[in-house]
């Protein structure tokens, strides 16, 4: 195994740095927010609320932001807003429904961009 | 046909990484300037977390009026005015008088004897004497028309009046008459600019001088902060080279001294210097009123550990620093 390496490594010296041209590139083009929402999916599902994955929450203003937005939908009874996990959780009164497009619009409304719906009240129960 | 592929990417990734480096030995060189006074030290806190008297949740504002310190705790709809010992001196409600009390108190200043309040909820900037009195609410109703406001971050006020409001989401500064007139408005209503100065990404917190009436704005998602004279006619901007937006993609960067990751607050010293709450990179940094860095401090950087809210400057120099993380109120001093 080892040997197999080393004569890898001989043939294709030219494998490192475009490896690190590669690495760089991957970098340089990872939008900030990933870093702060790639690693976590445990979103906390609840029976009447639906929960959400967003991309670019930095701050209490991205929070907020999106809260107010939630808040102006019929049936919505609160927010709460994981940013470090970029994930929101809508609590609605039971039997709410929104549509995919609706949320979609909502997210994009508060400026931000809707990654996924991770639950839905149905998928919850 | 193999070897001369890997050839050729050999060519291009060394040629790259000298390029990258190149350009990091210049950043290092010209845009990554050195202390020029010590750091700061802790040398109070106060609070916890919860909604009773003295307590905080959400501490997004903050500002100082002789032996008061006012605190915007945003999610208690609440300014709690505190003794510099920490003890509680009283409260005002923001929002709606006499209705359902639901508001979002952010950035705090004071300017001419009257506290300067943007309730971002309700999209109102409201105005109260230092013994918290509702003297005037402007706005109150989401709007981009001349004079309303689409959740506004900071408000404040010029020497003679004119009260100055960065209107978040309208991604613009209004400048208003003391009694709420438009006057004139810097940025397009709605439209994101990254790169010219006058144009903003989510304006956060507006500083007035109260010398000269220049003021400053924390030009939040462009990570950098501009100037403007009296009449609101752009003067300088700072935060990284030459304070234009950088991609975010390399936002990484933005931890370098003299860099910004979400300014979202700013306050101005007894000697002019202007005190930026760099959010994301958890720190205050302190820049003369060109621009200038001289220092920086506060906790170690949790990318990020939100233990910077916002800053306000007494008039002994003392650095008041509210802590989102752990609903805290800190004390910092040379």
């Amino acid at each position: 195994m080892r040997t197999q390496v080393q004569s890898r490594t001989g043939r294709s010296p030219a494998l490192i740095p475009a490896a690190l041209f590669v690495l760089a590139a991957l970098w340089l083009t990872m939008p900030p927010a990933m870093a702060a929402t790639a690693a976590s999916t445990d979103a906390q599902a609840t029976a009447n609320a639906y929960v959400v994955r967003v991309d670019g929450l930095a701050c209490p203003y991205c929070a907020y932001g999106i809260e107010k937005q939630f808040s102006n939908l019929q049936g919505v009874t609160g927010t709460t807003v994981n940013i470090a996990k970029g994930v929101v959780v809508v609590h609605v009164k039971p039997g709410t429904r929104f549509t995919a497009p609706q949320i979609k619009k909502t997210v994009n409304d508060a400026g931000f961009t809707l990654k996924r719906v991770v639950s839905t009240p149905q998928l919850a129960q | 046909m193999r070897r001369f592929l890997l050839k050729l990417m050999a060519w291009i990734g060394g040629a790259l990484g000298a390029l990258a480096l190149l350009i990091a030995a210049s950043i290092w060189l010209f845009f990554a300037p050195s202390a020029q006074q010590p750091p700061y030290r802790l040398v109070a806190s106060w609070g916890s977390p919860g909604s009773a008297p003295g307590q905080l949740d959400g501490p997004n504002g903050i500002a100082v009026a002789g032996a008061r310190i006012y605190v915007a705790d945003s999610l208690n709809h609440r300014i709690e005015i505190f003794d510099p010992q920490g003890r509680v001196q009283g409260s005002i409600g923001v929002g709606p008088q006499g209705l359902l009390p639901q508001a979002r108190p952010m950035n705090l200043n004071i300017a001419g004897g009257k506290l300067y309040v943007a309730d971002y909820w309700n999209d109102a900037v409201q105005v109260f004497t230092l013994d918290g009195h509702l003297l005037r609410t402007l706005g109150g109703k989401q709007g981009s028309g001349p004079g309303q406001f689409r959740a506004p971050g900071g408000t404040s006020a010029q020497p003679d009046g004119t009260i100055i409001v960065t209107d978040f989401y309208n991604q613009r500064v209004q400048m208003l008459s003391p009694i709420g007139r438009f006057i004139r408005q810097i940025g397009t209503t709605g439209d994101k600019g990254y790169v010219s100065g006058g144009n903003f990404n989510y304006p956060m917190d507006v500083t007035v001088s109260a010398s000269d009436g220049h003021f400053y704005v924390a030009d939040g998602y462009n990570d950098r902060i501009q100037e403007f004279d009296t009449q609101g006619r752009f003067l300088g901007m700072w935060g990284g080279p030459f304070g234009l937006h950088l991609p975010a993609s390399i936002n990484f960067l933005g931890g370098l001294p003299g860099w910004f990751r979400t300014p979202t607050s700013l306050a101005i010293g007894p000697h002019g210097n202007v005190y930026v709450a760099d959010q994301e990179n958890d720190r205050v940094q302190k820049f003369t009123a060109g621009g200038r860095f001289l220092t920086s401090f506060g906790h170690t950087p949790q990318s990020p550990g939100y233990s910077v809210g916002a800053v306000a400057v007494a008039g002994d120099g003392s650095v008041y620093v509210t802590n989102l993380a752990s609903s805290r109120v800190e004390i910092w001093r040379p």
